[in-house]
């Protein structure tokens, strides 16, 4: 089978190198998830109908026309590079071309609506709902020290049991925030980059690096942007509820984290409005 | 005494939500007192002590982990058979993957069917790469779209006569191709008389004129409206006239266009002396025989008996004395309007239009709708300008209707002229809709005069979309030279 493909101009330099064996973190009928060298380390081969993840390659199939897991030999290796993916599967040789590139998503930079982030807290299900507790939610949003966000980060990372942890998930969420809403999240940032590679999946790594980048799915830019717009932030709120089991729920959480934060960031403090 | 199982298993995942599921089906299995399905992360290890379990050496966070504690070996044992069914289900895919994928673009498809004609529909600026895909592929380009820069038609055009391919179009709206119609098209007979259109609504007269005379047609091929502009150049028209020459059953060839630039209709005459079929020009020009003439010349030409061509004259005489005024005339074709301007300038002097006859005659876009305007206009509804965005007015008359209530309850307005078009592709009763406005301003003492292009066989039923417009107060006409000429009179008989 061969395959057309457009690929997030964010992993082209990788299918552009020369062909290197890749391994297989994860497969689904709309996503094939690969660890490859470089940066993020992780290519997803993504069905039109999936989530445009920022280290997408697209095909011009739905799931249902290709389910990807049955192209799929686990024991098989598989080659990125030379402008391909290329494999022995169930079905014979796949062979992926890439024909085209994309750029990823990426959230408007301007600030927080006060109004908008309370809307989509007051929309949000309890933290409980997706194994998170709402103290550690709070010390995310609160400004603090570098120390005070690597703890935080350290009880985030790897919380929950899929390829994508609901800890991780609040984590890119609040990372996307700090982007859109214009704040500097050194230290969450610094932490993530640090404990990631080795306390998280690989999959789940390479997307919070995205994040750190202010790279992201649709999904969440239409949240963070609605965050600091005219509109009434639901719509976009319930379109990202529909990202995942608890993914969505947590992403939300993170951007309204982010928003917290970057409010009181920019609160003159009581000594400057006096003076 | 209880049971324990701890794996760390490398290679193998599943999504959140499965794994929930998965973890909370076997929390729930008889005999199971404590499961974690969930990728090996830390944190996920970390909560296997408070289930009385150890973590497994070398995990890591691309493992998965299953841990199970069970009452006996026997419920842990069917546990683990249960994470293990549920993991490896799959969703069976309705279509399979021995079903053959779809092609996803032009050329794949063209690849996969042989090489042909393709017909592009798509928004003008989508159209350029497609059309360039089909002819690389090999086939004959029909560019059903309007709205393409120039530059594109030339490119497209040059690289098509090397590979000695046409291109019909942009804005091709009609064309017959072996016994086919295609885009906007009648239902007419084959015939002897082949044509090369560079007007859409031009060649439809032309061709419901044939039929009303019984004489069919060998092809249609259009080559776009700006063909025999002097940027293009007639380059679609020589490689469709070459076409047509070529074809054992056809006869004659009519050209018939837009008003085109003098010196690419003079090489185009040029050229067609040197083919062996006879070609005839039909050029909508001043000085030039309009439509209707050129159709009987042909007819002529071919020892045909040119017939009386139908018109449905108006019913109730009452109140057609019309006041002195202003003649608006709305069309949906481009050459139609081009026709009526030409007869009518040579009546009344200057015609104001979007698509004038002289660049001093154009209309502002504001005055397009704006009713009250004393001046003769003509509106082609259906110009690039008027259909970005929106259907064309064949399809869609929304907008004409607009301006045609407007005109009619302007006190200025003396005549109303328009087109209806029949056949496939166009609005499927349009008189029912026009009738409405057409009886208002019959009722204001406006005629209205109709061109009505159809053939006989044409969905529509002709003789009854007649019928309907003659009963709103219509006058009604076959013949678009005709009617112009009738609107005309109208206006110099009470000026």
């Amino acid at each position: 089978m061969r395959l057309a493909a457009a690929a997030s101009r964010v992993v082209a330099p990788v299918l552009a190198g020369p062909a290197r064996g890749a391994d297989w973190l994860g497969v689904t009928p709309c996503a094939l998830y690969l660890r490859t060298g470089g940066q993020p380390g992780v290519l997803a081969i993504l069905t039109y109908d999936a989530l445009r993840l920022p280290c997408g390659v697209r095909l011009p199939v739905s799931s249902t026309e290709v389910p990807l897991d049955r192209l799929v030999h686990r024991q098989q290796p598989c080659l990125v590079g030379d402008g391909a993916v290329v494999w022995n599967g169930q079905a014979g040789s796949v062979v992926i071309t890439v024909v085209r590139q994309w750029t990823p998503c990426r959230p408007p930079r301007r600030p927080a609506v006060a109004v908008n982030a309370h809307q989509v807290r007051d929309g949000l299900p309890a933290p409980a709902a997706i194994g998170l507790d709402r103290d550690l939610l709070a010390d995310l949003a609160r400004p603090g020290s570098d120390s005070g966000d690597r703890s935080v980060v350290d009880r985030l990372l790897g919380r929950g049991p899929g390829l994508t942890p609901s800890g991780d998930d609040v984590l890119a969420g609040f990372l996307i925030g700090a982007e859109a809403f214009g704040f500097v999240a050194g230290g969450v940032c610094r932490a993530v980059a640090d404990f990631a590679p080795a306390r998280t999946t690989t999959l789940s790594s390479g997307l919070l690096w995205h994040a750190s980048r202010g790279e992201c799915i649709d999904e969440v830019a239409a949240l963070a942007a609605a965050i600091s717009g005219r509109q009434s932030p639901g719509p976009a709120l319930r379109r990202l509820f529909a990202v995942g089991h608890t993914s969505g729920v947590a992403l939300a959480w993170g951007l309204q984290a982010a928003a917290v934060r970057a409010m009181a960031m920019n609160r003159p403090s009581r000594s400057g409005a006096a003076a | 005494m209880s049971a324990e199982h701890v794996e760390a298993r490398p290679g193998a995942y599943a999504d959140s939500v499965t794994l929930m599921r998965v973890s909370a089906d076997v929390r729930k299995a008889a005999g199971v007192e404590a499961a974690l399905i969930a990728m090996a992360t830390d944190l996920n290890l970390g909560l296997l002590p408070a289930m009385g379990l150890r973590a497994p050496p070398q995990a890591g966070p691309n493992d998965l982990l299953i841990a199970i504690r069970a009452s006996d070996r026997a419920a842990l044992a069917a546990a683990i058979g249960g994470v293990d069914a549920a993991l490896t289900a799959r969703p069976v895919s309705p279509a399979g993957l021995s079903a053959a994928l779809p092609p996803r673009t032009t050329s794949t498809a063209i690849r996969a069917a042989g090489p042909g004609l393709a017909l592009i529909s798509v928004p003008g600026g989508f159209a350029f790469p497609e059309a360039m895909d089909a002819l690389q592929a090999g086939c004959d380009v029909m560019i059903f779209s309007d709205n393409m820069p120039v530059e594109q038609e030339i490119v497209l055009k040059d690289l098509a006569a090397e590979r000695g391919l046409l291109v019909m179009g942009p804005d091709c709206g009609t064309a017959i191709v072996g016994g086919v119609g295609l885009g906007f098209s009648h239902t007419v007979a084959a015939g002897p008389i082949g044509l090369v259109s560079a007007s859409g609504t031009g060649a439809q007269q032309m061709l419901c004129l044939l039929d009303h005379a019984g004489v069919g047609v060998s092809a249609a091929l259009g080559v776009g409206g700006r063909d025999l502009s002097a940027e293009v150049g007639g380059r679609s028209a020589r490689a469709a006239l070459v076409a047509l020459d070529e074809d054992p059953g056809t006869e004659l060839i009519i050209v018939v266009s837009k008003p085109p630039a003098p010196g690419v209709a003079a090489e185009l005459r040029e050229f067609a002396a040197t083919l062996s079929t006879p070609v005839q020009f039909a050029l909508v020009a001043p000085g030039e025989p309009d439509l209707t003439a050129a159709t009987e010349e042909a007819l002529r030409a071919m020892a045909v008996p040119v017939p009386t061509w139908p018109q449905w004259p108006v019913i109730d005489h009452r109140g057609a004395a019309a006041a002195e005024g202003a003649l608006h005339g709305l069309f949906a074709g481009g050459t139609l309007c081009d026709e009526a301007m030409v007869i009518a300038s040579g009546w009344l002097g200057p015609i104001w239009s979007n698509i004038p006859l002289r660049p001093e005659w154009g209309l502002e876009p504001a005055d397009l709708l704006a009713a009250g305007d004393p001046r003769h206009t003509m509106i082609d509804f259906g110009d690039d300008e008027l259909t970005a965005g929106r259907a064309h007015p064949m399809i869609d008359q929304s907008l004409r209707l607009e301006r045609l209530a407007a005109a009619a309850q302007d006190p200025a307005t003396s005549v109303i002229l328009l087109d209806v078009v029949l056949g496939h592709g166009a609005h499927p009763d349009p008189a029912a809709e026009l009738s409405p406005a057409i009886a208002l301003a019959r009722a204001r003492k406006i005629a209205v005069v109709v061109t009505l292009i159809g053939a006989a066989s044409d969905p529509q039923h002709l003789t009854q979309q007649a019928s309907i417009l003659q009963a709103a107060g219509a006058h009604v006409f076959a013949s678009n030279a005709q009617a112009a000429r009738f609107a005309c009179q109208r206006l110099a008989s009470t000026s």
